[in-house]
């Protein structure tokens, strides 16, 4: 089944669609709503929302982009959301925090796994985590970021060099544990 | 969107990441889609008019004598019988209740009885003289379906007094255990049948009437009202009469007037139709046979949709129009990805004043035309006004008209009209006059609705 005819089934709410679209991008999908969240189970039930939220409105997709692409925003917006409204993440995403972490312009080799990268990017505050997300991956701007969050465009860049600093830490530390490991254990 | 290098390496190992979801993940999906799917729009709505139209009903028929064979026993002899105003005598009842499972409606001709609430009532007999006096402690007349028509052939000449009997040969056909209750409208008075005299088999010989003084039947009458429907908003445009939009509150009227002066830099939601309901009471006058006038107090809610972002729970700095700006508390985001339906709910307590105007002259369905004028009060609301400049849906009541006029029309149908709660119900279709902004927000924008209408009135000002 073609993109278009799946979106117009969907929008008929024909069940074998929808767990055809399901089908297509769940495990994409869950990686997107793994690196916002900081457990498994809550990445899931972000994803679940954000599924029921694309069931819904799928009506709206006008076949102007493309329909991963149109997935994908709403599950960030989805997570976004999730985090702003589940206080697990509410005193953890505050964008005022005047901690000190180092700021790196490095442009330091990533060679570890996807799934240790995207682990280390959860271990991060969570405000750290979002903006790094949004600003690295989605490849929103600053000023689109501060929109999203509600800040303005001077904290998302501070925020983000800041959880990049940290990050590159973190990744060189974990690269030189990479390479110990595989001198122990060749 | 970053060119570092790090960036890039970061963006091409995350966008791939793939994490298989648990089996439970899409039951938990489905069991929602499913849920919401069956959670259907306006179900009960026609449920509640069902249940409104039963209850009528029921309360319409309920605490009377369904079918009162109310029979007189005489002795054989008493074929020829002085008229009863002349002391006589006759044999009278008292009452004595019996519960049968039998059908109570299959008399046995030499058991006099009633109906009252589907239990059979036994009639003891005993011997007792009975006067014109007396004619008012006999049984309720009975509620077998009138028949005028056929009544009027048995009138005799000369009506009685007010007051008095006046006993009819049985000339129509009696259907066993029952006679049809004959209410017949004098200019001086009511001749209602009271009773039948039966032989002892039961066999009917005559009817007895009396001619009562016509109650003059208040011509105040009082109803429960209800009405439920869809509201949309017109902007005046017929056009754009299924999607005018939310208001700009940026741009103000006379913004509009100069071309240019203002590019909104967002576009709002348009605004989609809602559920309308009103419950309350009404007062209804008759002013004659073909007119009356009713006069009402009702809550008013109505539903609008659009759609919305995310809400965002800090303080912004919106364009309020020609009020200048104004700082919320919390507001809405624009967001085509995110947008949420939203409901914006009016509350209104109105004051409708109608005419009524009877277009047939049958008594089973009496048809009326209503035609009245509205006047509504804000009492509370949820809906949000759009600041094209920053792309905020945000609230505001003071920008809303809080008195609001409109016109009304539609149609009743009186259902149960014999009944002492006859039932009206009917479309009805209702225009704003007023508009639902502030003129000096926007002077295009008002409310229709079109639905169904229906009052259950507590007493019927019509004699029986």
């Amino acid at each position: 089944m073609d993109v278009q005819r799946l979106v117009k089934e969907c929008i008929k709410g024909r069940p074998e669609a929808q767990r055809q679209l399901y089908d297509e991008f769940s495990e994409l999908m869950l990686g997107v709503c793994y690196r916002y969240t900081k457990s498994q189970m809550d990445a899931e039930d972000v994803m679940q929302e954000g599924f029921i939220k694309i069931f819904r409105n799928i009506n709206q997709f006008k076949f102007e982009g493309e329909l991963g692409g149109w997935i994908r925003r709403i599950m960030v917006n989805t997570a976004i959301n999730y985090l702003k409204q589940n206080r697990h993440y509410q005193s953890d995403l505050s964008f005022f925090d005047n901690s000190m972490h180092p700021v790196s312009d490095d442009n330091p080799d990533v060679k570890i796994l996807a799934s240790d990268l995207a682990d280390i990017i959860r271990q991060l505050p969570t405000g750290y985590q979002t903006i790094f997300n949004l600003y690295a991956v989605e490849g929103y701007t600053h000023v689109e970021i501060g929109k999203i969050l509600g800040i303005n465009e001077g904290t998302s860049r501070s925020q983000y060099a800041r959880a990049r600093g940290l990050l590159i830490t973190w990744l060189e530390k974990k690269s030189r544990e990479y390479k110990i490991n595989t001198y122990v254990r060749p | 969107m970053s060119d570092h290098k790090f960036e890039k390496q970061v963006r091409q190992k995350l966008n791939n990441l793939t994490l298989t979801p648990s089996a439970s993940a899409w039951v938990n999906i489905e069991d929602r889609l499913r849920g919401h799917r069956r959670r259907a729009p306006f179900l009960w709505l026609p449920l509640l008019l069902a249940g409104m139209v039963a209850g009528g009903y029921l309360i319409s028929h309920s605490g009377k004598s369904t079918l009162v064979p109310k029979t007189t026993l005489i002795e054989n002899k008493a074929i020829g019988m002085s008229p009863l105003a002349t002391k006589q005598k006759i044999i009278s009842h008292k009452i004595i209740e019996k519960k049968t499972a039998n059908d109570p409606f299959v008399q046995t001709p030499d058991t006099p009885f009633l109906i009252k609430n589907n239990k059979r009532h036994i009639l003891s007999t005993e011997d007792q003289t009975i006067s014109a006096s007396d004619i008012n402690n006999l049984p309720a007349p009975l509620q077998a379906e009138s028949d005028n028509d056929r009544a009027a052939e048995l009138l005799p000449a000369g009506l009685p007094e007010i007051g008095g009997i006046q006993e009819i040969p049985v000339k129509m056909p009696v259907i066993a255990g029952e006679i049809p209750k004959i209410n017949i409208n004098f200019g001086k008075g009511l001749l209602n049948n009271i009773s039948s005299i039966v032989d002892k088999t039961g066999v009917p010989l005559k009817n007895v009437f009396i001619l009562s003084k016509k109650s003059s039947g208040s011509k105040w009458s009082y109803a429960i009202d209800a009405y439920s429907g869809i509201v949309a908003v017109y902007d005046g445009r017929l056009a754009s009469f299924h999607k005018p939009q939310v208001e700009d509150i940026a741009i103000t009227p006379s913004q509009t007037a100069i071309a240019g002066i203002y590019a909104p830099q967002y576009k709002p939601s348009t605004i989609s139709p809602g559920l309308a309901f009103s419950v309350g009471a009404a007062v209804k006058r008759e002013l004659s046979r073909r007119f009356s006038v009713s006069i009402g107090l009702n809550y008013l809610q109505l539903n609008t949709r659009s759609r919305v972002g995310e809400r965002v729970n800090s303080s912004n700095v919106v364009n309020n129009g020609t009020r200048g700006y104004l700082y919320v508390q919390s507001y809405y985001r624009l967001d085509p990805t995110e947008n949420a339906e939203y409901k914006n709910r009016y509350h209104f307590i109105e004051v409708p004043l109608t005419l009524h105007t009877r277009i047939n002259s049958g008594e089973k369905l009496p048809v009326y035309w209503n035609a009245g004028v509205v006047m509504s009060r804000l009492l509370n609301s949820s809906s949000l006004h759009f600041d094209g400049t920053t792309g905020v849906y945000y609230k505001n009541d003071r920008l809303l008209n809080q008195t609001q006029a409109g016109v009304s029309t539609g149609f009743s149908f009186v259902l149960f009209n014999k009944t002492s709660y006859p039932l009206w119900i009917g479309p009805s279709a209702r225009s704003n006059i007023s508009t639902i902004l502030k003129k000096d927000i926007s002077a295009s924008k008002h409310f229709v609705t079109l639905g169904l209408n229906v009052k259950l009135f507590l007493k019927n000002n019509v004699a029986q």
